[in-house]
């Protein structure tokens, strides 16, 4: 709070005056108020900060309207509805492109990872779960693609996939995708691309 | 700001006596504004809109709760989880495609679906112009119809030009799909369905 009290220990009938200085001190303290009976616009020079853990709430017959910026960093839980609406919407995902390299990665960290088109050496890439670990449902996307698919191929190096089970591999000189989804202790593979040999098995005649 | 003060000029020692208005006044502000102390409920009649640059914060141990709706124009960073919980869900936005050549801006949609019934071979460019995708943005384009197996679109070809060297086509009377994510500077694939024969020999077992 910046507000401070004008006399702290308070008046005493008979025996205390107020001055100029105090009552003018809570007449501007006053003005400065947020009105929560009128509204109003204001333009703190110093951001409102809410802490304790009370918390604020927007009651179920209003509307929180940021036309700013709104930066969540502690965990937003939606049991409502978000509606991307009118041209500017739009949800930003978190892309990493791999290395020429082996390399491992938080996969709670990213939301898709890209293989380059052009591995020197085939190349193995570790998806861990624990630092930190993801939420459950998290989706993680690996994809070797380029713009253009039709033209470019990627080099004759593999991708081994490492996540907890049995690798999966992409193969030299193909495209390929796998998501992959934290079910609250495993990655969980959920969609892939035509056509592993050692899931062909699984998957083949899989719809009548 | 709708709290004025008493006197605007202040209050000097001996000289100006504290009214029975202007104390009133004070006094039915401060019995207005917003408690940082002890919080409480508010009812404005009007909303209340911070400006200026200062923000407001919510701190770790606190937090904002929208019982009601939250209407964000501005861009929402999310750096904590975002958890759907309930009946809570996330709408895309559809576009439909005509029956004729079309040009659209990719930003402004999530789903773009093609009817399985085309007069003739269509062209459907996605740009990424006005305004430029955020960074992860994803699209999903598909052709299809509620009921696949029984059900085959028109012997008409639609072709997705994406930005690539050669299009992409989704070859006469078979129902296809693409996602394609912007990636900063560019449509880069990320699912695909099987399998465009221009691509067949590109995935074809690129699982090994």
């Amino acid at each position: 709070m910046t507000f401070s009290r004008a006399k702290p220990t308070g008046w005493t009938d008979n025996v205390d005056t107020i001055t100029a200085a105090q009552i003018n001190q809570i007449d501007l303290n006053q003005s400065r108020a947020i009105d929560g009976n009128a509204g109003g616009t204001y333009t703190p020079s110093a951001s409102l900060t809410f802490g304790g853990s009370a918390g604020v709430t927007i009651g179920a017959s209003n509307t929180l309207t940021v036309a700013g910026a709104l930066d969540v960093s502690g965990t937003e839980t939606v049991t409502g509805q978000v509606v991307l609406s009118g041209n500017n919407a739009g949800i930003g995902l978190r892309l990493l492109t791999l290395n020429d390299a082996d390399q491992t990665v938080q996969g709670a960290t990213r939301d898709v990872l890209m293989i380059p088109v052009t591995l020197t050496a085939n190349r193995a890439y570790t998806i861990l779960g624990t630092s930190p670990v993801p939420k459950t449902g998290h989706v993680l996307r690996i994809v070797r693609a380029s713009v253009n698919m039709t033209n470019t191929a990627p080099s004759n190096h593999t991708c081994t996939l490492n996540f907890g089970g049995t690798a999966l591999v992409f193969r030299g000189e193909k495209w390929a995708y796998l998501h992959l989804m934290w079910t609250g202790s495993q990655w969980l593979p959920i969609t892939w691309s035509p056509t592993t040999l050692q899931v062909l098995a699984a998957i083949k005649d899989s719809w009548a | 700001m709708t709290f004025t003060r008493a006197l605007p000029a202040g209050w000097a020692d001996g000289v100006d006596a504290i009214t029975a208005p202007q104390l009133n006044q004070i006094d039915v502000n401060i019995s207005r504004a917003l408690d940082g102390s002890a919080g409480g409920s508010y009812l404005p009649n009007v909303g209340i809109t911070l400006d200026g640059s200062a923000g407001v914060n919510v701190t770790t141990s606190s937090r904002l709760t929208v019982v009601g709706s939250l209407a964000m124009s501005g861009t929402q960073t999310q750096t904590g989880g975002l958890i759907l919980s309930g009946n809570g869900q996330l709408s895309q936005r559809i576009l439909t495609a005509p029956d004729s050549d079309l040009s659209f801006q990719g930003a402004r949609y999530d789903v773009f679906t093609i009817p399985a019934t085309l007069t003739g071979n269509r062209t459907y460019t996605v740009l990424a112009t006005s305004p430029v995708p955020v960074t992860g943005h994803m699209l999903k384009i598909v052709r299809t119809l509620r009921n696949l197996a029984s059900e085959q679109a028109t012997p008409n070809r639609a072709t997705i030009d994406f930005g690539g060297a050669v299009n992409t086509d989704f070859l006469e009377s078979k129902f296809a799909f693409w996602t394609i994510m912007w990636d900063g500077s560019a449509w880069y694939p990320v699912e695909w369905s099987p399998t465009n024969v221009d691509l067949a020999l590109a995935i074809e077992d690129s699982w090994s």
